[in-house]
């Protein structure tokens, strides 16, 4: 999560919900002060007053649904609604004069608010009858106020000035001065000064009802702990008694700042105070994991077993030689993490630099899972940090590659454990809270990248179709005349039908060879689905197969997954289960056969096609280690991908299960990858791009900055 | 004396007893409660320069108990001695998903700043030990909680908030909803959107309509969570339609059109209702 959505928080003119509401609600449902505000309030619509009141419930609503759910942690504006409650201490400690003319005494908690406005209706409501009473006997008995009444009269001079100026007009009010003799002008001029009943000595009680079922809207705002009740109502009353300048609670009045907790307590208590001091130990660990992307990069212990077999199957060379190779290996990977986070391991362990994590922005899954896959491919990589914004124009597409390629050199060649994605996906223009299918949006960005890298140079032109396109030939045989029409067809993917009903009933598990097999298989076009044959100008049985006449380097296989349900209609999953060969080798139509690797797999988690998680798990092409990309968490596999199996393996040693959550895979052909991981890309070619150059220098300042 | 006489000199010493031994106890959670007060005055809410930026979360129902200084939370601690576990269990808390918080359980917390939330604990961890002591109990070392839930590590969840703001979604797409129907039918306005299809709605109907639009108004408005609160409603996410259908089949046709329409037929054949 971050917190960079400040721009859409809603400022505090349009978030003035509480207040304004408390205010003009009120009058509907508030007994005792409300008649006398009634007259004005009357003019107003009730009914127009809870339609302005619940579209702003629906603006405060949309700011959880758009900005954060959490009501003001990842907000990072200081305008935040709900943190204005926790304002209320420093509003209290303001040193303000001490007046009553904000009659909520500066506190912003609406709620705390609403129990003073509703305490101070009450005694204004109290002295107002009480005024009334006298102004009935005054003038009965004609008396001249003593000096005592006089005194009393004039303390009250200090005026509330908030009080509506109706009020005072109203048939009801006690300053009325019609029915009063000349022998009362001392006492009505002092009556005449006042605009409330209310003086300071008339002090409010600022308290939440004490009923066990109470609860107000400020129970529901983890910032607001002024609502809270029992002594905090104490404490607020102590500090507005000191704003003031009244009496306060005993007890708060002779402690020293400097005074520690066993100078209060008895010895009882005080003996099993523990860290007691002004910074505190907090003692247990937090056990989730840690979202803050703050750290820096760690290691990851592997076998080196594990990375020699690789390359020797891969690199096919020396052992010198890929002791050299594991030599340079060893020190790309720990250049890039923190010296601090740098443990000793025994010799037959490799110090590994642990992959980059990506922050979820909402349920952007798919975008961390998709962009792992491809982070990991270094052919893919090397295009895309050589390209540069040649015709200079800061078109959409150029914004999207640039940050594409920020992010990318930031996962390889970066300092932090985490990055985000902020950027890039904005650039995108992608909704972060909607979940997309992977493939759509892989595809959507091949084509916006392949349409940009056309202005640039000639290398970067071919990038994608260089290293994803294949070519399907159609060949179709009319059985009547036996000629063979022939249609070639460029593709990005393999997109491969799942088996559903019609596997054989034997087969729980299928594996990708079955699935391709099954795709590959001559298909008869009979009945309604007859072929138009140009020979015989008519409508005929035919045969038709589908064979590779051109592979790409890197093959991409998705699993239709994803059908249209015709009795629901409704998108379903098939949970098909599929074991995953780790060799897979592909014959093309002349004959020749390839060998592809299995590089990548992105897994959908979740049986519903609407819902779910997206992870991927990845394998490095230089050391063939593998790791699961969970967003954030980065963990180590060393078995490979859930449901993968050699096939040179006999059956009883292959995973029992297949899975049903692959859903994207990658394969690599193996003659690619030798090429590719011998020029070792990351260590040297690449290292000249400037985007390596910038990204490589900040990672130097985090750790300088780290170390001081 | 009297074997009557003897049973009720008996009767009347245990209930003397009993009494003494109410009076020790309630002295004894006074004094607890009357430290808790003392610290949570002086401690605990003096704080103003706190400015700590990481906020620790800690369950609203607890706190509010804490503060209260009236409830001795004595069934917390005798939980924690009986499991020999920590007093407060942000576990219990923590979402299906293991990650973090949900929205709604988020916000049934309060936030407290790093000292505060330390001061928080040692005066619960004291309290717990005091009551242990004084009942002449083994004090144990419990730990005082699980685990902290902070602002900056282990909140978020997103499948929580994935699900939630679906959930959310679909609320506040109903209560626009009927914004925008409340006031498309104002009788006192003219139609915003002139469009070239035009239905026939039965005055009788718009009136309920409205009726039961302004029931839902006032329930946003100041929804009665507590015996009498006036406060503000605490989100549109309290709203559950499923809990609306006050309204009889009188009140609101479901047909809308019944009023105006042939009662065969089901053909409009009158304008004036």
């Amino acid at each position: 999560m971050t917190t960079t959505r400040s721009n859409k928080s809603l400022d505090s003119t349009s978030m003035e919900v509480s207040n304004t509401t408390e205010t003009t609600v009120k009058p509907v449902t508030a007994n005792g002060g409300s008649k006398k505000t009634g007259s004005k309030r009357k003019k107003d619509d009730p009914t127009g007053q809870f339609l302005q009141m619940m579209k702003k419930q629906i603006q405060l609503a949309r700011y959880e649904l758009e900005v954060d759910p959490y009501r003001g942690i990842f907000d990072t504006s200081e305008d935040c609604f709900y943190k204005r409650c926790s304002h209320v201490f420093t509003d209290l400690g303001s040193n303000a004069e001490n007046t009553i003319d904000d009659e909520n005494y500066g506190i912003s908690c609406p709620c705390v608010s609403s129990w003073i406005r509703d305490e101070r209706q009450k005694l204004e409501a109290i002295a107002q009858r009480k005024n009334k009473r006298r102004k009935n006997v005054i003038p009965r008995s004609l008396k001249v106020p003593t000096t005592k009444q006089r005194q009393s009269a004039s303390n009250r001079s200090t005026s509330d000035k908030n009080v509506n100026v109706e009020d005072i007009t109203d048939d009801s009010n006690p300053l009325d001065t019609t029915d009063i003799t000349s022998s009362d002008v001392e006492i009505i001029e002092v009556q005449q000064n006042r605009t409330s009943p209310l003086n300071n000595n008339d002090f409010i009680q600022v308290k939440r009802n004490p009923h066990v079922n109470y609860s107000c809207a400020c129970d529901a705002n983890p910032f607001c702990i002024a609502s809270i009740g029992g002594v905090m109502d104490d404490y607020l009353q102590n500090r507005i008694k000191k704003k003031l300048g009244l009496k306060q609670e005993e007890s708060l009045q002779n402690i020293p700042d400097n005074m520690s907790p066993k100078d209060v307590y008895d010895d009882k208590f005080a003996k099993h105070l523990i860290h007691f001091t002004s910074e505190p130990v907090i003692k247990s660990n937090i056990s989730c994991t840690s979202t803050s992307g703050r750290q820096l990069r760690t290691q990851s212990v592997v076998d080196v077993e594990t990375i020699v077999n690789h390359l020797k199957t891969v690199l096919q060379v020396t052992d010198a030689e890929v002791k050299q190779r594991l030599a340079n290996l060893e020190q790309w990977n720990k250049k890039r993490i923190y010296p601090g986070n740098i443990r000793k391991v025994s010799d037959t362990k490799f110090v590994f630099c642990r992959p980059v994590g990506i922050s979820n922005l909402g349920a952007t899954c798919y975008l961390n899972s998709q962009l792992q896959c491809l982070v990991a491919n270094l052919a893919f990589m090397q295009g895309v940090l050589r390209w540069t914004n040649e015709d200079g124009e800061h078109a959409q597409m150029n914004l999207v590659i640039s940050s594409l390629q920020s992010l990318l050199a930031h996962m390889v060649y970066g300092a932090q454990a985490v990055v985000s994605t902020v950027e890039f996906s904005s650039a995108l223009g992608l909704e972060n809270d909607e979940m997309q299918d992977p493939n759509e949006f892989a595809r959507l960005l091949f084509d916006r990248m392949h349409e940009s890298f056309q202005r640039s140079s000639p290398f970067l032109k071919h990038l994608l179709p260089s290293l994803f396109q294949g070519v399907f030939e159609y060949k179709t045989k009319c059985t009547k005349c036996q000629n063979v029409s022939t249609r070639q067809e460029n593709f990005m993917d393999l997109n491969l039908p799942m088996m559903g009903d019609d596997a054989p009933s034997s087969l729980k598990d299928f594996t990708l060879e079955q699935l391709l097999e099954s795709y590959l298989k001559i298909e008869i076009l009979d009945g309604e689905n007859k072929y138009h044959c140009c020979r015989c100008d008519e409508r005929t049985s035919a045969e038709r197969r589908v064979i590779f006449s051109k592979l790409p380097p890197v093959l991409n296989i998705q699993l239709a997954r994803y059908v249209f349900d015709l009795k629901t209609f409704r998108k379903k999953k098939l949970m098909d289960r599929i074991l995953l060969p780790r060799t897979l080798d592909i014959r093309k139509g002349d004959g020749e056969s390839h060998t592809y690797i299995l590089c990548a797999v992105q897994n959908h988690k979740g049986s519903s096609a609407y819902s779910g998680h997206y992870v991927a798990e990845v394998m490095d092409w230089m050391t063939g280690v593998w790791f699961e990309f969970d967003d954030e968490k980065v963990s180590k596999q060393d078995k490979g991908p859930i449901s993968s199996y050699h096939p040179s393996q006999e059956t009883c040693h292959r995973p029992k299960e297949g899975t049903s959550d692959a859903y994207n895979l990658f394969y690599v052909e193996l003659t690619f990858l030798r090429e590719t991981v011998k020029k070792d890309l990351i260590g040297t070619a690449l290292g000249t791009t400037s985007i390596v150059h910038q990204v490589s220098g900040e990672l130097e300042r985090s750790f300088n900055l780290e170390k001081e | 004396m009297t074997l009557h006489g003897y049973v009720c000199y008996v009767f009347l010493i245990l209930t003397r007893l009993i009494e003494t031994r109410i009076q020790d106890q309630n002295k004894k959670i006074l004094h607890r409660l009357t430290c808790r007060r003392t610290g949570i005055l002086n401690f605990l809410l003096d704080d103003d320069k706190c400015v700590d930026s990481d906020l620790y979360w800690v369950n609203g129902l607890v706190f509010q108990n804490f503060m209260s200084c009236r409830d001795p939370m004595e069934d917390l601690f005798l939980r924690s001695t009986q499991s020999n576990g920590p007093i407060l269990c942000n576990s219990q808390n923590i979402c299906q998903h293991g990650k973090g918080l949900h929205p709604r359980e988020f916000r049934k917390g309060k936030f407290l700043s790093k000292t505060k939330f330390s001061i928080f604990c040692n005066l619960i961890h004291a309290e717990r030990n005091v009551s242990l002591s004084l009942d002449g109990k083994e004090v144990s070392n419990a730990p005082i909680y699980d685990f902290a839930v902070t602002s900056k590590e282990n909140i978020f969840c997103h499948e929580c908030v994935n699900e939630y703001r679906s959930d959310l979604s679909s609320k506040v797409d109903v209560a626009s909803l009927l914004v925008k129907v409340y006031v498309e039918l104002d009788p006192d306005s003219a139609p915003s959107i002139v469009d070239s299809t035009m239905y026939a709605v039965p005055k009788s109907f718009v009136t309920a309509l409205r009726k039961f639009a302004v029931k839902m108004f006032k329930f946003f408005s100041s929804l009665e969570l507590g015996s009498s609160t006036r406060c503000p409603f605490p989100g549109i996410d309290y709203f559950e339609i499923s809990e609306w259908s006050p309204l009889s089949k009188e009140d609101l046709d479901p047909l809308v059109t019944t009023m105006i329409s042939c009662k065969f037929h089901r053909v409009v054949d009158a304008m004036t209702n």
